[in-house]
């Protein structure tokens, strides 16, 4: 099992923005066991920003970002593909896994009560769905 | 097996059952936990109180799909998932109860699952007469 994090900073532009999304290598499971999320808005009496897990057939057009292993020590490569901030939203999208609120000055620390899993070659992406756009900051914990 | 349920509603009455879990006859059910967010905009309003409730009852409402943890897997779901109550079902034996601030996130983990027996339903209820959107995500195993 190999696990690593991904931090990424990103103020998305429009409404829904995949902030992130995990492409599992083609002979792996990916577990998404976390994630910490941060927003950094100003305007408190502003309605929350809803987030939502969905699979995605495609990649759209997003930043590459690599991951960093827990145990840098480790010979073995990581096989997944992780992106980042969509200028072009993947395509896809069903089903939603999971959903959920944040108001635009908390953090969230999402420990799942069982891990998102992908099979070999799936695409999971994470997505910002408001037209109020703040700040995110945020680290994903995965494994495979 | 285990699957996730999502919804996100706007209430319209209350108490309103936002979402309602049938176990499958001979099959017991546990709701594991859930992460529930509130998309209000007026701070200074009181929280707003929710209960987990055994219900005897379907009321009007709508049968949804969860969604498999494991997508590769080819057994389906057996429980049955009902939301979008236009009227309330039966029954009100509270099992668990709390209440949120109208902006907050609540990422609800039981000390003990509640446990679903063969048959039996559970619901999952919003108690205010301040409306605003809930975003809900349930852990469920069967």
């Amino acid at each position: 099992m190999l696990k690593y994090t991904l931090d990424y900073t990103c103020t998305p532009a429009a409404n829904p923005t995949t902030i992130f999304q995990v492409l599992a290598g083609s002979a792996v499971y990916v577990h998404i066991t976390g994630i910490d999320l941060s927003l950094r808005g100003a305007s408190p009496a502003t309605a929350p920003v809803p987030f939502d897990w969905v699979v995605q057939s495609t990649a759209g057009t997003m930043t590459s970002q690599t991951p960093v292993r827990q145990d840098r020590g480790l010979t073995k490569t990581i096989s997944s593909t992780c992106t980042v901030n969509a200028t072009v939203e993947p395509g896809g999208n069903t089903p939603t896994i999971w959903v959920c609120s944040l108001h635009q000055q908390a953090t969230l620390y999402w420990r799942p009560v069982f891990p998102i899993r992908l099979e070999p070659s799936e695409r999971v992406g994470l997505r910002y769905r408001s037209s109020t756009y703040v700040e995110v900051a945020f680290t994903i914990y995965l494994e495979e | 097996m285990k699957f996730y349920v999502t919804e996100t509603k706007t209430p319209t009455s209350n108490p309103q059952t936002l979402i309602q879990v049938l176990a499958p006859t001979n099959t017991r059910v546990r709701i594991l936990g859930a992460e529930i967010g509130l998309r209000g905009s007026t701070p200074a309003t009181t929280p707003i109180a929710f209960d987990w409730v055994i219900q005897t009852s379907a009321g009007t409402s709508t049968a949804i799909t969860g969604q498999k943890r494991d997508r590769g897997c080819d057994e389906s779901i057996r429980a049955t998932i009902l939301t979008d109550f236009s009227a309330e079902p039966t029954g009100t034996t509270q099992v668990v109860t709390f209440s949120m601030h109208q902006q907050a996130m609540y990422p609800w983990r039981p000390r003990i699952p509640i446990l679903v027996k063969g048959g039996e339903r559970v619901g999952l209820r919003y108690r205010s007469a301040t409306y605003v959107e809930t975003v809900l995500t349930l852990y469920v195993e069967e």
